[in-house]
């Protein structure tokens, strides 16, 4: 039985790498600030991504820290998650598609004493990835273009660890989470003439630095089997440390010589502006849950070192709501004990180009289907959920991404911490 | 538990793909962009070299060619007209057996494939061999010993014979002079070598000492000029000869001492440039209507090139090219070289240093469109000299002296190509601006 374990968290472990070693994303939305932000975090994605109010005793929910309370005291906890994008870009003249993987996240939880509980995790807070060629004209000229060949990759993740403190109905909780993470973009320019010169920049910013999370829960009950529950989490304006290096050199097609090196490093600090998460969730036993969340970021006052790439970006404001329902929890019939999720999120993100904002209009879907193993001692859900969705549109120049996102999760928890009482 | 984690690996070995080229065209800005600067290069002329070489001036290293011929044309280059001159000897003293009785006396010469010319009205060239009355002057001490186009060929003493071909490759292959045998010098040549004379000893300056040369001109009549083989079992006098009635052989005198081998080409200009007198004169393209590059004659045009403009911090020349538009002719008697030469010169139209790819390539070829003659130009490559140019330091009289040019055939000497340009010829410098601002 230990031998599972170890292989099972070995694999998770191995899983969560490989992911974050691709690249993630294909859309050139992802070329704004520090990457496209994940728009359906966390372990509550069938339910549209709510948050702030989720609490129960199997998944971690890491965005909000407040909610560990509500892990089981004498187990521990291990949760994973990967997926996989399908998506087709058009815009008024063309259209195209792309498939990736990853966003893996990994989230160990447990209870360190009586009231108090702890998460750490590896989570993606956001990815950037497009590779892009262009044929302009070259000014000046009537015939003759040139190409430009644009890349990016990068994005930030977070490793965190995280307390929650529980007191009767009021849980509260914080993660320090450590960012890190790099955005980088090249461009190549070339144009088609024997013995040309053509040019290569790379932009290349490495991020490593604290954000803090805090939470807040409170519990109402409301009689019966009814609870609602309150919560909220954000994170304060943070200023993560880069170092950013710049460099330019340019090569002849006959020869590999480099010529001109343009080589700057900066060193400064990136703004990762306030967010805050609220939200409600209503629940009636163990049947019936339903939840909202709003969320707010002042991605506005994005800023990179100050003067360097100070794109103008707007608000990010998400919007979501879910509901779950469980037909009989303890019933032998598997579609019975099953979960079943659904739910909407709106996104009216920072980007804004050609006038437009760029939203993101999604539902979700999944089930939960959970696995009780050794005598009750190991409890399993295994999770799939599936969002469906587009974002941007196709008027005045712009994209219009339809996506279909499926996701994969494993929530996993164990007695650890009692003793066995009979040999 | 088992078909979850393969449904997982599943997703991550298939999840991965991509077909995004050019979606987004309008959506990402291009703050980096490549931009061109066309410029007309009006300050482009004419311009005649005083000489140029035609010897080796080495006494080991010898000519592969050399040329001969008169070729006029009253529109663009004038008349050229090219004589060359070289010594013969034998390699060794002669064995004629005395009782020999000489047939003829024939001087052949071998061609080497190059011709200019009228070669579609097979008017018939003659060509006329003198002997000179004193070697050309050789001067180790001045100029390495080269010889140059504008020395003059030494006094003729007679004319030996003449050869009559028609201009093209098997008239020239089979042409030869034919010498008289009855001539009184060359019968009494014939016994020297028969009785072992003082002149076959010490070979070969004995035999120069007393046979000082020949010359050949060409007709005033003849309209083409082609190159000769210049090696000793191409160019050599033969003397025909039999003993007694079945024995026929012959005793050749050939090619020697390169030292004074070289050719006299002398082109008289047209009206539009009888002023280039000197090498610092110069005909303007707008006043000629045209500019010329011919070989063999002195002709290269000098060119003054825009100095570059000037350029921020993320703004670098990644191409420069200039662009001639030459005058095509259909079925032309001159052709056209398929590479220029491209030197650095100044003010005063000296030849400095060639300009050369990093690899050693000339800069300077011709795109030849196989469908559109018309549309054949020469491309130069002025990347590396553009991109030098920003390493200057910023002195105009440094960056003034930069910008002259000159355009030639690959080799004056050895070619009678030309290249008519017409138009005014183009410069563009590509300049890349990546300044890397996205959005």
């Amino acid at each position: 039985m230990n031998t599972k374990r170890y292989i099972v968290t070995l694999l998770a472990l191995l899983i969560t790498v490989a992911l974050h070693a691709q690249n993630n994303t294909g859309t050139p939305y992802s070329v704004f600030g520090y990457g496209l932000i994940n728009e359906n975090p966390g372990a509550y994605t069938g339910m549209g991504g709510v948050s702030a109010a989720m609490r129960d005793n199997i998944n971690i929910n890491y965005l909000n820290p407040a909610s560990y309370t509500a892990l089981d005291s004498n187990r521990w906890h291990v949760q994973l998650g990967v997926h996989a994008e399908m998506v087709r870009i058009t815009t008024h003249k063309e259209s195209a598609h792309y498939r990736v993987a990853g966003n893996g996240y990994f989230n160990l939880g447990f209870r360190i004493r009586r009231n108090l509980y702890s998460s750490i995790g590896f989570t993606e807070l956001s990815d950037i990835g497009y590779d892009l060629t262009y044929k302009n004209v070259i000014p000046g000229s009537i015939t003759q273009k040139y190409t430009q060949l644009m890349q990016g990759e990068g994005g930030l993740n977070q490793f965190h660890f995280g307390l929650g403190w529980k007191y009767k109905n009021l849980s509260i909780g914080a993660n320090l989470g450590v960012v890190f993470g790099k955005i980088e973009r090249r461009q190549t320019l070339s144009i088609p003439m024997d013995n040309a010169y053509y040019i290569k920049t790379s932009d290349n910013t490495r991020i490593h630095d604290i954000i803090i999370t805090m939470g807040a829960q409170y519990v109402i009950d409301l009689g019966g089997t009814q609870n609602l529950t309150l919560g909220a989490y954000f994170n304060p304006n943070s200023r993560l440390f880069g170092k950013n290096s710049y460099i330019a050199y340019k090569e002849s097609s006959s020869s590999s010589s480099i010529i001109d090196n343009d080589d700057e490093v900066d060193k400064g600090f990136i703004k990762y502006p306030f967010k805050v998460t609220a939200g409600v969730a209503w629940s009636k036993s163990t049947k019936w849950l339903v939840s909202g969340d709003y969320t707010f970021q002042k991605m506005s006052q994005y800023r990179e070192f100050d003067t360097h790439n100070n794109i103008k970006l707007k608000d990010y404001h998400r919007a979501s709501a879910g509901i779950s329902f469980t037909p009989e929890k303890h019933s032998r019939k598997w579609y019975l004990h099953n979960s079943y999720e659904f739910g909407l999120y709106f996104v009216r993100s920072h980007m804004y180009m050609n006038e437009h904002h760029i939203n993101t209009y999604a539902f979700t879907a999944g089930t939960v289907v959970p696995f009780l193993f050794s005598n009750n001692r190991q409890e399993l859900d295994l999770k799939a959920s599936i969002d469906c969705g587009f974002r941007g549109s196709e008027v005045d120049g712009l994209m219009r991404e339809r996506f279909v996102k499926i996701r994969l999760s494993l929530a996993f928890k164990e007695l650890w911490f009692m003793k066995r009482k009979i040999y | 538990m088992k078909r979850f984690i393969y449904l997982i690996f599943a997703i991550i070995l298939s999840s991965c793909g991509a077909e995004l080229e050019s979606i987004g065209e309008d959506f990402i800005g291009n703050g980096s962009s490549i931009e061109m600067y066309e410029y007309r290069i009006t300050e482009t002329s004419t311009i005649k070299i005083d000489s140029f070489a035609t010897s080796t001036g080495s006494n080991t290293v010898s000519m592969s060619e050399i040329f001969i011929g008169r070729y006029s044309d009253p529109l663009y280059t004038g008349t050229t007209v090219i004589t060359p001159t070289f010594t013969i000897a034998p390699e060794y003293a002669p064995v004629v057996d005395e009782e020999a009785t000489l047939d003829s006396i024939t001087f052949k010469f071998g061609y080497t494939g190059k011709l200019w010319g009228d070669t579609i009205s097979l008017r018939q060239q003659i060509l006329v061999l003198h002997e000179l009355s004193e070697l050309p002057i050789y001067n180790e001490t001045v100029d390495n010993g080269m010889m140059f186009n504008i020395d003059p060929i030494p006094p003729f003493k007679r004319e030996l014979g003449r050869a009559y071909f028609y201009p093209n490759k098997k008239g020239l292959k089979d042409a030869y002079f034919k010498l008289d045998k009855n001539d009184k010098y060359l019968s009494t040549l014939f016994d020297r070598m028969k009785y072992k004379d003082n002149m076959f000893n010490d070979l070969p300056w004995n035999f120069i000492n007393e046979f000082k040369g020949l010359a050949i001109t060409a007709d005033k009549n003849n309209d083409i000029i082609f190159g000769m083989n210049a090696t000793p079992d191409s160019l050599y006098m033969c003397f025909h000869y039999h003993v007694g009635a079945t024995l026929e052989s012959t005793v050749k005198i050939p090619l020697t001492t390169p030292i004074f081998q070289y050719f006299n080409a002398t082109n008289t200009p047209t009206r539009k440039f009888e002023s280039l007198k000197y090498q610092t004169d110069e005909v303007p393209i707008e006043e000629s209507a045209f500019a010329l590059i011919q070989g063999l004659s002195g002709y290269m045009v000098k060119m003054v090139l825009p100095v570059p403009p000037p350029q921020d911090q993320y703004s670098t020349l990644v191409k420069a090219e200039l662009e001639l538009n030459p005058l095509i002719f259909y079925n032309s008697s001159i052709t056209m070289p398929q590479t220029i030469s491209v030197y650095k010169s100044n003010a005063n139209n000296e030849i400095l240093s060639q300009l050369q790819q990093a690899s050693g390539d000339v800069i300077g070829k011709l795109e030849k469109d196989e469908q559109h003659l018309d549309a054949s130009r020469y491309k130069i490559d002025l990347t590396e000299y553009y991109n030098a140019f920003s390493m200057l330091p910023e002195e105009p009289s440094i960056s003034d002296e930069f910008t002259h040019i000159i355009l030639s055939v690959p080799s004056m000497s050895s070619t009678f190509d030309r290249v008519i340009i017409e138009d005014v010829p183009v410069l563009r410098l590509y300049y890349a601006h990546y300044n890397n601002d996205l959005l």
